[in-house]
């Protein structure tokens, strides 16, 4: 297996604990549903306890979308300082990425140029363990900016990540990360 | 409310007579059968991502999206019409208009099953531009029978909105009492008339937007076409993203709100409970009404030169849209099974099991609709374990309980029939775990050849897959039993 | 199973000097019919959108017409449930000429209609006549769908506009 990556464990954890919860729910009223009480002695109950849950939910909602304002793939988020970063132009084609380098510097802020020729296809970009770091779209007619730092040297590699034709689990290319001097 | 079938069948027996239960028959043996036949194609395309058969990648191709398009039009097939059978007496709706809606449904999924198998056409249940056109590995007619195809079904689907809406302006005077929105504003209400019961709410709610979403699939379509007729013919590719995923968002969604509808009919009969309409229920249902419209924005989080207000405008109504089917509709069904001494039979089991999967499957969804969690997650397989949660171990699940219902459930549930539900929702569950863990592995969804962990993984969803459709042979054979029985000797049924 | 018909919709149609809004329909029809024949020779075109949505103008008042006058016409033995029980023919008429409209915008693009005028304008009076059309088979299938019909027109314009026919 691949160890997971840092999004990933957490995703993993907030999923995990969510679907242990619901579980917990279904089966504990599925296990109590023999024993006959009238709807009338249920429900106040059921709406004051439906009542806090709408809050709570909300509240959720309103927490999950501020901490998600915090950590924004988008350029004026990714680089706010708007540092000079090193760019490489990306262009995908079936079934290939063209890069204008196929070397880049860890640690420093790469600005990808990502657009596409013929059809749609995904930047994907994967730690040398095989982790997905993250993506972004190539799509014919338009440039998408992705800023990214490379946390450690090593081979990384770029995997298509949208379908785009036959060859598409093919479309494939390693990037070599350096150790900046 | 209306749950219980109103038309006897003819005395005599006559071939075959235009009636709700007819129709309704009709409608759920097609769609299970041809579910049936594209979940085993679902097998076959885990085994070869497993690398236990090899297809030629043009045929995998081929096969996701006959698969894709195939189920997404099926189970709305089954769901809109168990849907239809729960409100159409309160409404007064004439079986043959849903025959209409039946043919087109059937003539588009003739044009896919051609387009795909004989044609090849691959370019995935999205259509995505400008896929279809560029350097196919199938010929151009395929592009035009699989778009024709699509477009069958939307006018279909469109004519089921158009005769539901109608239907409900000429009962309850107007679109927001269908809403049940006099139970909110009594003002709004008319004197002398009750408020639409929950089933009716659910139908306007799915009425508006699938109008309005097969309004934008033949734009878009039509748009496709004009591009295959003259290829001068203009088209952005990121408006056609916008329009295809609007349309494509809409459909798949408002599968588990046409079985929210057939969910307020049938799970109060079990329980032996009422489930009333109140203001609550009314404004939740307009909140999901507005959120089905605007979430499809997550679908291109990943396209980072989309207008950041729709970034924004996704993220949050998508969060919203877990608000209330949560609130409301789940936590209702659980209040409402809470201590009733329900009847558990094949019905009641299949749309308690139902709920979990729209549940989970909604909670997954959620984490995928947050941006920064969607940066690592679009287009892997957790994307598809999601809305396979929510549809398979969901709107499906929901379908064959209605089916269950329909058939009749007066005799004890049948040692088979039981066993058929353990392998079934055992076998649903481990095969969604398998795509769960791959999204995470990072392993990219719509790949004939997976990287690691992909092929290990997708070896014990091939295993599951065969439990999942061993239990779903005895589950369906089970209701198919109960369906003649009950065709044998009416009086029984229901 | 015969269902009181609610009388709502019919009140409201009678109630009030309906000439007024017969006469402010006429006006925005005459209005309409003039942009249908004159913007094609009118040498600057406007944006795809505003394209889109004049479209979507011309037909909401082709829609209301139709309703308006199928109200006044009594329903025959070709109609829709109340005429005739079970009849779906008025509602799938209704929607293939919605269908057929946005067809039709599959013209709508590039320099086409600039060069060919008179097919524009034909193209005008064809939108025009397929929501007529679709307003009056909707409002005789069940009072109130020819409103639903004309609205989906101007959705389906509205959706357009969004970017059909722009690359
Ligand atoms: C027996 C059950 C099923 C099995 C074994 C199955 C299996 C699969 C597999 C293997 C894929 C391809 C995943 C990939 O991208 O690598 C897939 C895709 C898909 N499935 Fe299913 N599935 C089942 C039921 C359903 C149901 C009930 C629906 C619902 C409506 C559905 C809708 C879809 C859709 C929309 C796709 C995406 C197609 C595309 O990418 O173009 N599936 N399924
Ligand atoms: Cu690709
Ligand atoms: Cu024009």
């Amino acid at each position: 297996m691949v160890p997971l990556g840092a999004r990933q464990d957490l995703v993993l954890v907030l999923f995990a604990t969510m679907v242990t919860a619901i579980g917990a729910v279904f089966v504990w009223v599925a296990l109590t549903a023999r024993g006959r009480l009238e709807y009338q002695a249920v429900r106040p109950h059921g709406y004051f306890l439906r009542s806090w849950w709408f809050g709570v939910l909300l509240a959720l909602c309103a927490f999950g979308f501020v901490v998600s304002l915090a950590s924004l793939p988008y350029p004026a988020e990714a680089n706010p300082t708007r540092a000079p970063a090193l760019q490489v132009r990306v262009k995908g084609v079936q079934w290939a990425w063209l890069l204008s380098t196929d070397r880049v510097p860890a640690g420093r802020l790469i600005e990808f140029e990502v657009t596409a020729t013929d059809v749609n296809h995904g930047f994907g970009i994967y730690s040398p363990h095989g982790v997905l770091l993250g993506q972004v779209q190539a799509m014919p007619g338009y440039v998408n900016h992705l800023f990214f730092r490379f946390p450690h040297p090593g081979v990384y590699l770029i995997r298509c990540m949208e379908y785009c034709g036959a060859e598409h689990p093919y479309m494939l290319m390693p990037l070599t990360v350096y150790q900046a001097s | 409310m209306a749950t219980q079938p109103v038309t006897v069948p003819a005395p005599v027996r006559r071939s075959w007579a235009l009636t709700p239960r007819s129709v309704v028959s009709i409608c759920l043996s097609t769609s299970f059968v041809l579910i049936y036949v594209l979940g085993m194609v679902g097998g076959i395309m885990r085994a070869n991502q497993a690398a236990v058969v090899h297809l030629p990648l043009d045929t995998f191709y081929s096969l996701l999206t006959l698969h894709g398009t195939g189920m997404i039009a099926l189970v709305t097939l089954a769901m809109a019409a168990g849907l239809w059978y729960a409100v159409h007496d309160i409404l007064d709706l004439r079986p043959r208009v849903l025959m209409v809606g039946f043919a087109l449904f059937c003539l588009g999924i003739v044009l896919v099953l051609v387009a795909t198998l004989v044609g090849g056409f691959a370019a995935g249940w999205t259509f995505l531009y400008p896929l279809p056109f560029v350097n196919t590995t199938w010929p151009a007619w395929a592009t035009l029978a699989f778009l024709l195809g699509v477009l069958a079904v939307g006018l279909g689907f469109s004519i089921y909105c158009m005769d539901i809406l109608t239907a409900v302006v000429g009962r309850y005077g107007g679109l927001l009492r269908g809403l049940g929105l006099d139970a909110l504003i009594p003002a709004l209400g008319r004197p002398g008339q009750e408020v639409a019961p929950p089933p009716v709410i659910a139908a306007t709610m799915v009425g508006i937007d699938g109008a309005i979403g097969t309004l934008a699939g033949a734009v878009i379509l039509i748009a496709l076409l004009a591009h295959y007729v003259n290829p001068a013919f203009p088209i952005d590719a990121l408006w056609a993203k916008n329009v295809t995923y609007f349309f494509g968002h809409i459909i798949a969604n408002l599968d588990i709100y046409l079985a929210a509808g057939t969910i307020y009919a049938y799970l109060p009969t079990y329980a032996g409970r009422e489930w009333k309409t109140n203001g609550v229920l009314a404004l939740s249902w307009v909140g999901s009404l507005v959120f089905v419209l605007t979430a499809y924005g997550h679908h291109l989080y990943m396209d980072f030169v989309q207008p950041p207000a729709l970034q924004f405008l996704g993220e949050s109504t998508s969060y919203l849209a877990s608000v209330p089917p949560a609130v409301v509709t789940i936590f209702g069904a659980v209040l409402l099974v809470y201590r009733s001494g329900i009847r558990w039979h094949v019905g009641s089991v299949l749309l308690y099991a139902g709920l979990v999967g729209w549940a989970v499957g909604g909670t997954a969804a959620e984490l995928d609709a947050s941006i920064p969690f969607n940066f690592v997650l679009h287009n892997t397989l957790w994307v598809v374990a999601h809305f396979h949660t929510y549809l398979l171990g969901g709107a499906f699940l929901f379908a064959i309980a209605f089916a269950s219902h329909f058939a009749g459930e007066r005799e004890a549930m049948s040692g088979w029939a039981r066993a058929g539900l353990w392998l079934l929702l055992g076998g649903i569950t481990l095969f969604l775990a398998s795509f769960y863990v791959s999204g995470l592995e990072g392993v990219p969804r719509r790949e004939a050849i997976q990287p690691a962990p992909g092929p290990v993984l997708s070896l014990y969803a091939t295993a599951a897959v065969a439990v999942l459709l061993a239990g779903l042979t005895l589950v369906l054979l089970d209701v198919w039993h109960r369906a003649r029985r009950s065709r044998a000797f009416p009086e029984e049924a229901a | 199973m015969i269902k009181e018909r609610p009388s709502g919709v019919d009140a409201e149609a009678t109630v009030g000097p309906s000439w007024v809004a017969d006469a402010a329909l006429g006006i925005a029809f005459a209005a309409a019919l003039a942009y249908a024949v004159l913007s094609p020779f009118a040498g600057e075109a406007p944006s795809v959108a505003l394209h889109h949505l004049a479209h979507g103008a011309i037909m909401v008042v082709a829609g209301a017409v139709g309703i308006r006058i199928a109200r006044r016409v009594p329903p025959t033995a070709g109609d829709g449930q109340d005429a005739h029980p079970g009849g779906s023919r008025p509602l799938v008429l209704a929607v293939l000429a919605e269908a057929a409209a946005i067809a039709l915008m599959a013209f709508d693009a590039g320099s086409w209609l600039d060069r060919h005028p008179a097919l524009h304008l034909a193209m005008h009076l064809t939108l025009m006549a397929l929501t007529f059309a679709a307003a009056v088979w909707g409002e005789r299938y069940r009072r109130g769908a020819g409103t639903l019909v004309t609205a989906m027109m101007a959705a389906m314009a509205a959706i357009a506009a969004t970017g059909f026919g722009a690359g």
